[in-house]
């Protein structure tokens, strides 16, 4: 090869380096969608959407799509600790947050998304009465207040109606979820609904639960965290129903969940997951306990994707294990639970905690 | 994992046991390889994995009413089911009741196979049956074993036992044999089916494993032939003839299968029926064409173990015992340490020791060549004597016979050492006459006394020789083997019944050496001897027992003897009623080990307080109260024991008692705890006939109110329970339960009991009635009062009319027997009144059987006696009334009005409706209590005169008519009121008939 090739083969190596090395810097900031992710530099927030630069233009991305976001040069403990979150270890994800610096970063986005995880830890770690529900109140409301256009605004309000639920101030719970209800999206406010429909569930309101939970099965909406939330509502109604005496159509409504499930699919296996969690509950309820066995081992062995509730069929088989005189097989079951979800809130019911089990 | 590779795996594996070897072949094959096996299935199989197979059974059971449940999985539950009562009856500990089992599943399998199906449940279908047929091979295989194991104890084929268990074994083995052809053809019908389909695919794999059970079932079927042959005499025609055809037919399988591991098996029980026929060339060219395998697996090595010992049968039986021994031990000492613990290995090590003791045997008596050939094969015998194997029974024998041989010579015993070790002997000796006496039953009388000699000689040696022990025991001597002494000895001197000196010896021993590990052992033991003579009222012996409990406590905490001194502490405080004693106990123990005994307190607090009349309601809910939590405390550390059964029971009684029938059932059906499946099981505590009637009762009144059908079998259990018990009581405690069952009827008259409910009770009460009156007393005058008058009320009471008549011929019967006696013997009766009564009461039955004429003559008799007896007076004119206008007979209506049956003197016997209202009209001038028969006797009167009219036609019919409404009117106008608003109403419905009949 002569030599002019040669430089103009270096200079154009050294080109596209640049150019590379220059749309890396760009884009730094990865958000996180329900479609893919969008790498770029988060710019602004406000409570209904994050705007991220990239290399051509602003895009506007709406909360209600939003997965999570990934900072750039965000500490590990912290992308640890969102993946404890996600799966109810709160209390490894508070000691990760704990032992994380923040090192004089500049990045307000990176310190409110920080300061959110941190808020949401002590907050679900109080409802499940492991850390003092006062104190949890006061930091997430000190944190809606110091980043009043975080993009985890609603999410903090959902965070605040739950920790008020659990303790039982259930108007000041549904004063959050309404101001969930005035987000812009038809899924927030479906969840505001199944939310105040838990509540009112919760104080023995059932035609009031169930009126809500209507409002949230009505909503028209597509997407797997709206279908989900939809099947949440049907089983939450099914529970109200059978409250009130309507075992008949409570049990229809759960059959009818079972049966709409597509296994193939990921929500379909949720949907099995959880309609065979609220059959054994309401065969629980019923004094049946065979049958409730039977709907939560199905769970176990066939539907244990969903870990949330795979964890609470777990939870129901411990008990029904013991009090079936089968110690070993609960003792088995129970090693199960705490290996799996050992953080979780069923985890921690098993061990005896006295905590809330509606979320 | 293809299906031929597990059977490679597998059947090695099951020979460890032969027993097993038909049993387990199929399980790991399981129900693969079928088309697209759906969710519902995987789940079910799932559970039977897991071992859940109550769950999985109740899955069946729910799902055709499950709408969630696939139409594919309901359709095939009925096979599923099949399969699991296949598995559940081979868990059958009871010989009669896992026969019984199959023999069930066999009738419903026969149905089945008499429809026509496809699929996937005909691939399900004939897995059953040859699930079915592996089970019933299994099951003759081993009568056949153990009859031709007894039978070698001495030769008593003679014996009609004998004979009898030989035919039945046989006949076991043909109908085993028949089972396995059938689902052979269904095997290979299915394995047909799916000719030219891919070997990978579903159905491929399914073909595969219909291929695997097809060879298996073919092996098994060889196999029986030749246990069928084994069950003749060893000279007779069919020895040979099925020996020689099971070898050819195992032969050709061998050629089929021969790169298999199922060839290598039939190759090995070819040899087995060569040898047995006295073919030794064949049989020892298949045993060594086998050991000549390589050796590469442990499963090889397992079958090459297997072979090894039939070529030393092979050579014992052939008189060469140096060839036997030659390369079988070298074999046998070169197996891993691993695989020496097997059924091969035993059989080796008893064929090895077979011929030692015939080498043994060929040496000069006394001499120490002879002592040293014994003690090895003692070695072997005693290894083999230990270890589950087919000839595990014979091995014992040869052991016990090889160390009566060896004997305790005292005069060898010259220290302390070796007087240990030939006690120590001895008891293994012991102990194994013992298992064996255990397990043979059906030996003959000679051979049983043969075996107890054994044991009481042994028994002796080993005393002897412990004593001669301690004689010989110094400063040097080791603790732990002197200790070990005093326990063993302690322990043979309870065995030879003196409990006294026993319990001294024991006690030696826990009070000087407390720390060493015989101590223990000494506790237990004087903890038993002391009860057993504290029971027998020996003031000093409870003393002593306290103390040593109390002292056991202290010494072995939470330990196994800890817990039995606290049970021997808590039943003395039981027996005399020292309950601060037992509950200052139970407050002193740790939570861990305090359940047991909380619940052993409870069940005593609630048993004495059904003892006595006098306990309170409040006192009565206190004890269910804490014998509930004591049970469930239990009940969730998931022990079955006897003591958890029985508060169980008395659970479910109690529940039962207070309308809580879905509680007591669900108590009484518990899988693991409830009586139900101990008693069909007869495992204890249901073993004993207190507990089983006890438990059957409660069932039977558990069924009667609730329907259950898991129930349904609860009077036959009562039945056999009752046979258990003492004969003498077994009629009181028929009617105590007869008792107990008509207080649900008594309290139909007033509460919501349901029909069906009724109905069962009827059906349980008649039941036993029948048995009560076949067993009553001739002299028993309750009891045959009691049977009548029940009978009658089951009549009374029953809904279908075959049941009520039934009942009320039973009752007539009872009665007129009873009236009878009566006549024969004036003082029968108790009272005279009573015998009037059982008069009234028979021709009560004949009116209600409709027998009007007995019934009248029944009642002329009474009031010929005692003609003022108003009730019986109405009675008789009833009885007239209703048989006139049965019949029609206007003359027998007129005699209900003017009466009938004249006497001597012409004055009628029987006085109708018109004298009775004359003598009520008189009465109730001072007493109101005749008011309501007189304004019924004239109602009555119309009535009949009325129904005279209704036999007539024109004139005299109006007449008749006429009469009727005037008699109506007449005492309209004479009393106004007609004795009130009912009485009234009637009178007005009567006129109202009669007036429309007129029209």
């Amino acid at each position: 090869m002569n030599s002019p090739i040669k430089t103009l083969i270096h200079s154009l190596a050294i080109s596209f380096a640049i150019l590379l090395t220059t749309t890396t810097n760009a884009q730094t900031d990865r958000v996180r969608t329900a479609n893919g992710s969008l790498a770029g530099k988060v710019v602004d927030t406000s409570r209904e959407s994050i705007s991220l630069e990239t290399d051509e233009r602003v895009e506007t991305i709406d909360v209600v799509n939003v997965i999570g976001v990934l900072f750039e040069g965000e500490p590990s403990g912290l992308s640890q600790a969102r993946i404890n979150i996600a799966n109810g270890g709160y209390r490894t994800a508070q000691e990760t947050l704990q032992e994380t610096q923040l090192s004089q970063t500049t990045n307000r986005f990176l310190t409110d998304d920080f300061a959110f995880y941190q808020a949401e830890c002590e907050a679900r770690l109080a409802i499940n009465k492991q850390t003092d529900p006062r104190e949890a109140g006061r930091q997430l409301v000190a944190y809606q207040k110091k980043y009043p256009t975080s993009f985890h605004y609603y999410q903090s309000v959902e965070t605040l109606g739950d920790l008020l639920f659990s303790m039982d101030r259930y108007d000041r719970a549904i004063q959050q979820y309404e101001i969930l209800n005035k987000a812009p999206w038809v899924r927030y406010q479906s969840r505001a609904s199944y939310l105040s429909g838990l509540v009112r569930q919760e104080q023995g309101s059932h035609a009031a639960a169930i009126a809500l939970f209507d409002e949230a099965i009505a909503t028209q909406g597509e997407g797997e965290a709206f279908e989900t939330q939809r099947l949440d509502a049907q089983l939450a109604k099914a529970k109200s129903l059978a409250e009130t005496k309507k075992q008949a159509e409570a049990i229809e409504l759960i059959r009818e969940v079972i049966k709409a499930a597509n296994k193939e699919e990921e929500r379909g296996q949720y949907a099995l997951a959880a309609g065979y969690n609220a059959l054994g509950k309401y065969y629980l309820a019923e004094g049946d306990k065979t049958n409730a066995m039977l709907a939560f081992l199905r769970v176990d062995y066939l539907y244990d994707q969903s870990k949330a509730v795979h964890a609470e069929s777990l939870y129901h088989l411990v008990s029904l294990w013991r009090s079936s005189g089968e110690p070993e097989t609960a003792q088995m079951t129970l090693s199960k639970l705490r290996r799996l979800y050992g953080g979780t809130k069923w985890a921690l019911l098993a061990n005896g905690h006295k905590i809330m089990t509606t979320f | 994992m293809t299906c031929l590779q597990r059977i490679v795996e597998i059947f090695p594996a099951l020979s460890v046991i032969p027993r097993a070897l038909f049993c387990l072949v199929l399980i790991g094959v399981g129900q693969t390889g079928l088309a697209g096996v759906e969710e519902d299935r995987q789940f079910y199989q799932m559970l039977r994995e897991a071992g859940h197979d109550r769950l999985a059974s109740e899955m069946l059971d729910r799902a055709a009413n499950d709408p969630l449940v696939s139409e594919a999985f309901r359709d095939s539950a009925k096979y599923e089911r099949l399969a699991l009562g296949i598995a559940q009856a081979r868990r059958e500990r009871n010989s009669q009741l896992r026969q019984a089992s199959l023999e069930s599943l066999a009738e419903q399998i026969d149905e089945l196979a008499q429809e026509t199906v496809a699929g996937d449940q005909a691939v399900l279908l004939a897995q059953a049956m040859g699930d079915l047929a592996t089970a019933m091979a299994d099951e003759a295989r081993r009568r056949a074993v153990a009859v031709q194991a007894h039978s070698s104890v001495r030769a008593n084929a003679k014996g009609n036992q004998q004979k009898r268990a030989l035919e039945s074994a046989r006949k076991a083995l043909e109908q085993a044999e028949q089972r396995l052809a059938q689902a052979a053809i269904r095997f290979e019908q299915e394995h047909t089916k799916l000719r030219g389909v891919q070997p990978q695919s579903a159905k491929g794999k399914l073909r595969l494993d219909l291929l695997g059970r097809l060879a298996q079932t073919r092996l098994m079927s060889a196999r029986l032939q030749h246990e069928r042959a084994m069950t003749y005499a060893p000279k007779s025609k069919q020895y040979k003839e099925l020996n020689q055809a099971a070898a050819e037919q195992l032969g050709k399988l061998y050629e089929k299968y021969n790169k298999w591991m199922v060839g290598l098996y039939a190759h090995l029980y070819e040899g087995k029926s060569y040898r047995a026929i006295g073919e030794t060339g064949m049989a020892a060219g298949c045993f060594e064409a086998l050991v000549a395998q390589p050796t590469t697996t442990d499963e090889l090595r397992a079958l090459v173990t297997h072979a090894q010992a039939e070529l030393a049968a092979l050579w014992v039986d052939a008189g060469d015992s140096a060839k036997a021994l030659d390369g079988p031990r070298k074999w046998l000492s070169g197996l891993p340490s691993s695989q020496l613990d097997g059924s091969e290995v035993a059989m080796l090590r008893y064929h090895l020791g077979r011929a030692q003791v015939k080498v043994a045997m060929s040496l000069p008596a006394d001499s120490r060549e002879r002592r040293i050939a014994l003690r090895d094969a003692n070695t072997w015998l005693s290894a083999s004597a230990k270890t589950p194997s087919e000839v595990q029974f014979k091995a014992r024998l040869a052991w016990n016979q090889v160390g009566e041989l060896l004997g305790v010579d005292q005069t060898k015993l010259e220290t302390f050492e070796q007087a240990y070790q030939a006690g120590k002997q001895a008891i293994d000796a012991v102990a194994s006459a013992r298992a064996t006496l255990l397990v043979a039953q059906g030996i003959g009388a000679d051979a049983k006394q043969d075996l107890e000699d054994q044991v009481t000689s042994q028994r002796e040696s080993a005393q002897r020789a412990f004593k001669v022990a301690m004689s010989l025991a110094d400063s040097k001597t080791d603790r732990k083997q002197l200790n070990e002494s005093r326990y063993l000895l302690a322990w043979l001197t309870y065995e030879s019944g003196d409990y006294s000196r026993a319990a001294k010896m024991a006690m030696y021993l826990v009070n000087k050496a407390p720390k060493d590990p015989s101590a223990e052992k000494g506790a237990l033991l004087g903890l038993a001897t002391l009860e057993r003579l504290s029971l027998a009222n020996d003031a000093e012996a409870n003393k002593q027992l306290k103390q040593l409990a109390q002292k056991s406590m202290r010494l072995w905490p939470r330990s196994e003897v800890a817990g039995i001194a606290i049970s021997v502490l808590l039943n003395d405080a039981l027996r005399h009623k020292a309950f601060d004693e037992a509950e200052t106990l139970l407050a002193s123990l740790d939570e861990s080990e305090r359940a047991p005994h909380l619940l052993r307190y409870a069940t005593s607090r609630w048993e004495q307080s059904l003892a006595n009349p006098q306990a309170s309601a409040v006192d009565r809910q206190t004890a269910i109260d804490s014998l509930r939590k004591a049970f469930e405390t239990m009940k969730q550390r998931g022990k079955s024991t006897p003591q958890v059964v029985t508060a169980a029971l008395y659970l479910a009684k109690a529940d039962l008692e207070a309308n809580r029938t879905k509680q007591a059932v669900e108590l009484l059906l518990d899988d693991k705890f409830g009586p139900v499946a101990k008693l069909t099981a007869q495992e204890p505590p249901a073993d004993t006939a207190r507990f089983a009637t006890y438990a059957a009762q409660t069932a039977v009144l558990a069924y009667v109110k609730s329907g259950n059908e898991k129930l349904a079998k609860s009077m036959e259990w009562y039945a056999q329970a009752i046979e258990k018990g003492d004969a003498s009581q077994a009629n009181r405690t028929r009617l105590a339960l007869a008792v107990e069952l008509m207080k649900n009827l008594a309290a139909s008259r007033v509460s919501t009991i349901s029909p069906p409910v009724q109905l069962r009770t009827i059906e349980s009460v008649s039941q036993l009635l029948g048995k009560v009156s076949q067993e009553v007393e001739p002299g028993d005058w309750n009891t045959q009062t009691w049977l009548a008058q029940t009978y009658l009320r089951l009549g009374e009471l029953s809904e279908s009319e075959a049941q009520r008549m039934s009942n009320l011929q039973a009752a007539s019967s009872a009665f007129n027997q009873l009236v009878e006696q009566t006549r024969k013997d004036r003082n029968f009766a108790p009272t005279p009144s009573a015998a009037l009564a059982v008069r009234l009461q028979a021709a009560n039955c004949d009116l209600r059987l409709e027998r009007y004429d007995e019934a009248l003559s029944g009642f002329e008799v009474l009031l010929a006696e005692r003609p003022t007896l108003l009730e019986v007076q109405t009675a008789a004119a009833e009885t007239l009334q209703t048989s006139g206008e049965a019949s029609g007979d206007a003359k027998r209506l007129e005699e209900s009005i003017a009466g009938a049956r004249p006497d001597s003197n012409g004055k009628n016997v029987i006085w109708g409706w018109r004298k009775i209202a004359a003598v009520t009209a008189r009465a109730m001038a001072s007493n109101e209590k005749y008011e309501e028969l007189f304004f019924r006797a004239w109602l009555n009167v119309a009535k009949s005169r009325y129904l005279v009219g209704k036999t007539k036609s024109g004139a005299s019919q109006m007449d008749s008519y006429r009469k009727a409404t005037g008699t109506i009117r007449a005492m309209r106008r004479q009393h106004p009121s007609l004795g009130g608003e009912a009485m009234s109403a009637q009178y007005d419905a009567l006129e109202q008939k009669i007036v429309e009949a007129m029209q």
